[in-house]
């Protein structure tokens, strides 16, 4: 007698489907769990017959069989306990009024009975509902975060017990005992507490702040150089503060990396800010992009939809940032190891700042005593193809005295974000019939319809890249940051001074921009 | 500096392999040379002389023998030659009359030397402009204008196409439409430093690039210090835009002091390194550069032919007074050779960053600025003068009673 049970995992961000066959026999008394299963999934029979027990069930001394198909793929984790002691019961009996080719079932068992949270649950019954299952059950702990998918039950479970209970009743009276999981801070969306950091305490470095608030309206990637201690990791801490708010789609995007990777728990069951991630210059390659044995993502697709901040980027071991490549082009990052290839999505926004110089004062010869070899090693570290992805480059100064204690206050975090979400949102509205949402992404056979000049402008952008012999790339960034400009500022149209602004945030030409 | 016996018995076309050999062997300073002829006919003789005839002269050491025969053997004599012909590499032998008389006369003349490019024309004062790698904005603005001055007034700017100011002023030169000339520390089909390509290309084309190591010859420290004596032998003047205390610049000046070449310096601030070795040429002496139109003229009046007696007046466009705003002569009024952030201007012009971009962006198409990226402006040589002509102006205003 076979009985199935429908469970899912996660395959990089997306959920799989596994089904949960169990077979009772005659035979030799004994358990066992075929289909490529890890040895935590192996560990899951034992598991599974005490909790069962602790909850008043008594597995029939018969030869058991648990097949989890596909049978060809390697499994992993603790996430199909629930779905085999529901199987279990199945095979017992006790199920009559389940119907599983209806539900899927995740969670994790302890011994005692409870019924444990898992990773990846999010992706898991977004796949349900792209499936059409109609109810998943969930750990409890997950339930708020599995609830961001609408329109499909979510019930939570807390307890084996409950479980058993819940499968015998019958389908009228399920829904009474039982409600699917309604989320009750209502909009999950609203939820931004915490202190945010503000621009308004960062006095002066008036340019710094304008490149950086332009960089987000338009996710241009943002390159600070300047000498230490001159605010750069200031100003990059308050970038996510003025980034438009997640949408839904983008929630679900950062919510299920979040989800895979475990950092989900019941006090942030899912991402509603912007992430901000500052890995150390001695981060290893495989934090950054991912990998490890199980190729969990790292740091490129955790800050999804965020910011990625590399301080002093040229200390960053130069494989690392090479590595930035495929997701600085691609928006995404493949991870192989030896069993699996995974793809996570990594669009972050780079904003990286650096020293010009070992010293710091380059090109400022009267104080930079550092060699021309000296300075074209240090910068040579972040050659080529990193350096054409960064449309917006900005110096950071050392302060006036004067200014800092004159307290001169720029706009706020708030006043800046308004604009920011204008901005977006007039991206967003020219680009609805596009795959992209914002002005860095323009593929230049699309420039002339997105980014249309006179022939007064054009021909001042022309004069401009003739005066400072600018390559076609960067005459097209400069093309995309204008544009962003415009939209920051709210004008229509791309003018010249928005062109003469763009042209003044382009690489500098000392580090063969 | 005596000649080969036989110098003109065999043509000069069929002698010039044999003396791109001796150059090659590296050994062949101007003593070994003339030692050399004492004994043999011509280089063909010494080239084709085994290593007994070599030992029975008397004049080599084993290991300089050694050295003459492996070269022999590791080295093909015509098929070298003739590849440094492709690549437009001519030999010059000290006997050649194309080469350049004033470095026939220094003590330790280059036997031979490789060049690419050519000479300048006849009667052409030789000036060299040569300072430090690592040079400051206002050395580098200085070396720049001087490099276009001297040009546009027909003199040869002579320099080791180095970084810094070297490089600049030869790129200055060129630019101006005028000639310069390189002297290298490794072989000419060597580009030595590598960001000099470019200046490397044109010089091969409109001036030229000298050297006494064999094309193929990679460039070593001990080279540079060699080649320098080659640079002010061959230059009327010598002119030390910027230098550090101890550096290649000044062992420049002391061969120049060694040949009695004139030794010109551009003062400095007393607070820059690079300012520590013009200003103590200048206190032992040397020619002040305090004024580069007057020094180019002195130039032009103390070593230029008949022809070169007046400034030719360069093609300087006069344009029309550019009229400036408020806001703009504000920032004129700061400029100085350093470059600068648009946010160091905030402070004293009260306007937003943006508005402070658009007046500099503004004040590069009045070619007062130069964008260099990243929000950081340099002054043009012209913002430099205005703002003089500003603040003179503004001076004289308040003499007025």
């Amino acid at each position: 007698m076979v009985y199935k049970v429908y469970s899912g995992r996660v395959g990089g961000v997306f959920g799989d489907l596994i089904t949960v066959e169990v077979d009772v026999s005659a035979g030799l008394p004994g358990t066992e769990i075929i289909g490529l299963a890890g040895s935590d999934v192996k560990e899951a029979k034992d598991r599974v017959r005490v909790a069962l027990r602790n909850s008043g069930v008594n597995l029939p001394a018969m030869r058991i069989v648990i097949n989890l198909s596909p049978a060809d793929e390697h499994k992993e984790g603790a996430g199909f306990d629930l779905a085999i002691a529901a199987a279990l019961l199945g095979v017992m009996g006790k199920n009559e009024f389940f119907a599983p080719e209806e539900a899927l079932v995740v969670g994790a068992l302890s011994l005692d009975g409870k019924i444990l949270p898992v990773s990846g649950v999010l992706p898991i019954v977004r796949f349900a509902k792209e499936r059409g299952f109609k109810r998943v059950i969930v750990p409890k702990v997950n339930a708020k975060e599995a609830s961001l998918i609408r329109d499909i039950d979510i019930i939570p479970m807390d307890t084996l017990s409950d479980f058993i209970t819940y499968l015998s009743l019958p389908f009228g009276e399920k829904k009474a005992a039982f409600p699917p999981f309604k989320s009750d801070g209502g909009d999950p969306f609203e939820n931004t507490e915490g202190e945010a950091l503000d621009f308004s305490d960062v006095s002066g470095q008036d340019t710094v702040k304008r490149a950086a608030a332009i960089a987000a309206a338009g996710m241009h990637h943002l390159l600070m150089i300047g000498p230490p201690g001159t605010g750069k990791s200031l100003i990059a801490k308050r970038i996510p503060g003025i980034l438009p708010p997640l949408t839904y789609e983008e929630c679900l995007e950062v919510t299920s990396v979040y989800s895979v990777s475990g950092k989900l728990n019941g006090k942030t069951p899912f991402m509603t800010r912007r992430p901000f991630f500052g890995p150390h210059h001695t981060a290893s390659p495989q934090a950054i992009v991912g990998g490890g044995g199980d190729a969990r993502p790292g740091l490129v697709s955790l800050s999804h939809r965020g910011i990625l901040f590399l301080d002093e980027m040229t200390e960053f071991k130069k494989e690392t940032l090479d590595m930035l490549r495929q997701p600085l082009e691609d928006g995404e990052i493949t991870v192989s190891r030896a069993k699996k290839t995974y793809t996570y999505p990594a669009k972050f926004m780079l904003v990286a700042a650096m020293n010009p110089c070992p010293c710091g004062y380059y090109p400022d010869r009267n104080r930079c005593m550092c060699t021309d070899g000296q300075v074209s090693k240090y910068l040579s570290k972040i050659s080529g193809p990193i350096a054409d992805r960064i449309d917006i480059c900005v110096e950071v100064s050392r302060m006036d005295l004067k200014e800092i204690a004159g307290g001169k206050k720029g706009l706020s975090s708030a006043e800046i974000a308004a604009n920011v979400a204008r901005a977006v949102k007039i991206q967003g509205n020219r680009f609805a019939k596009e795959t992209f949402k914002y002005n860095s992404l323009i593929p230049s056979s699309k420039m002339e319809k997105y980014v249309p000049l006179s022939d007064g402008e054009r021909d001042y952008a022309y004069s401009v890249y003739e005066s400072l012999k600018m390559s076609t790339r960067a005459f097209y960034k400069m093309l995309r940051v204008a544009r962003t400009i415009a939209d920051f500022d709210g004008d229509a149209k791309v003018t010249k001074k928005h062109i003469a602004e763009a042209s003044c945030y382009r690489f500098p030409e000392y580090m063969g921009g | 500096m005596g000649i080969f016996k036989q110098a003109f018995t065999i043509s000069k076309e069929e002698m010039l392999p044999y003396f791109y050999y001796l150059g090659a062997t590296g050994l062949v300073g101007a003593v070994t040379y003339e030692r050399i002829q004492t004994v043999f006919d011509s280089p063909k003789a010494f080239y084709t002389a085994d290593a007994g005839k070599l030992e029975k002269t008397g004049l080599f050491t084993a290991e300089q023998i050694t050295h003459f025969t492996e070269k022999k053997k590791e080295f093909n004599l015509f098929s070298e030659y003739e590849r440094a012909l492709k690549l437009g590499i001519k030999t010059l032998s000290v006997e050649d009359p194309e080469y350049p008389e004033k470095l026939k006369t220094i003590k330790d003349y280059a036997p031979v030397l490789y060049m690419k490019g050519s000479f300048p024309k006849e009667g052409v004062p030789y000036v060299s402009v040569i300072g430090a790698r690592e040079c400051s904005g206002y050395g580098s603005a200085v070396a720049a204008r001087l490099g276009e001055l001297l040009a546009a007034a027909g003199v040869a700017v002579i320099s080791g196409m180095a970084r810094g100011i070297d490089s600049i002023s030869q790129i200055a030169a060129l630019e101006a439409g005028g000639y310069s000339l390189a002297f290298l520390g490794g072989g000419v089909d060597v580009v030595y430093p590598r960001e000099s390509r470019r200046l490397y290309e044109i010089l091969s084309q409109r001036g030229g690039i000298i050297s006494e190591f064999a094309p193929g010859v990679m460039p070593m420290k001990t080279f540079f210090a060699r080649r320098n004596r080659l640079i002010s032998g061959i230059s009327d003047a010598l002119c030390v835009v910027e230098a550090k205390e101890k550096s290649g610049t000044m062992i420049t000046v002391d061969c120049a002091l060694e040949q009695g070449r004139d030794v010109y310096a551009v003062p400095g601030r007393i607070s820059d390194i690079t300012s520590f070795g013009t200003n103590s040429l200048i206190r032992q002496g040397a020619g002040v550069v305090a004024d580069l139109n007057a020094f180019v003229e002195e130039m032009l009046r103390t070593y230029g032919g008949p022809a070169f007696m007046t400034l030719t007046k360069g093609s300087k466009k006069k344009e029309p007074e550019e009229k400036y705003l408020e806001n703009e002569i504000a920032v004129i009024r700061l400029l100085d050779e350093n470059s600068f952030t648009a946010d160091a201007l905030s402070s004293t012009l009260k306007m937003q960053s943006y508005e402070i971009l658009g007046l500099c962006m503004g004040l590069c198409d009045k070619g007062i600025l130069k964008s260099m990226g990243a929000g950081r402006f340099v002054s043009t040589e012209e913002g430099i003068l205005t703002r003089n002509k500003i603040v003179s102006a503004e001076n004289e205003d308040e003499d007025l009673p």
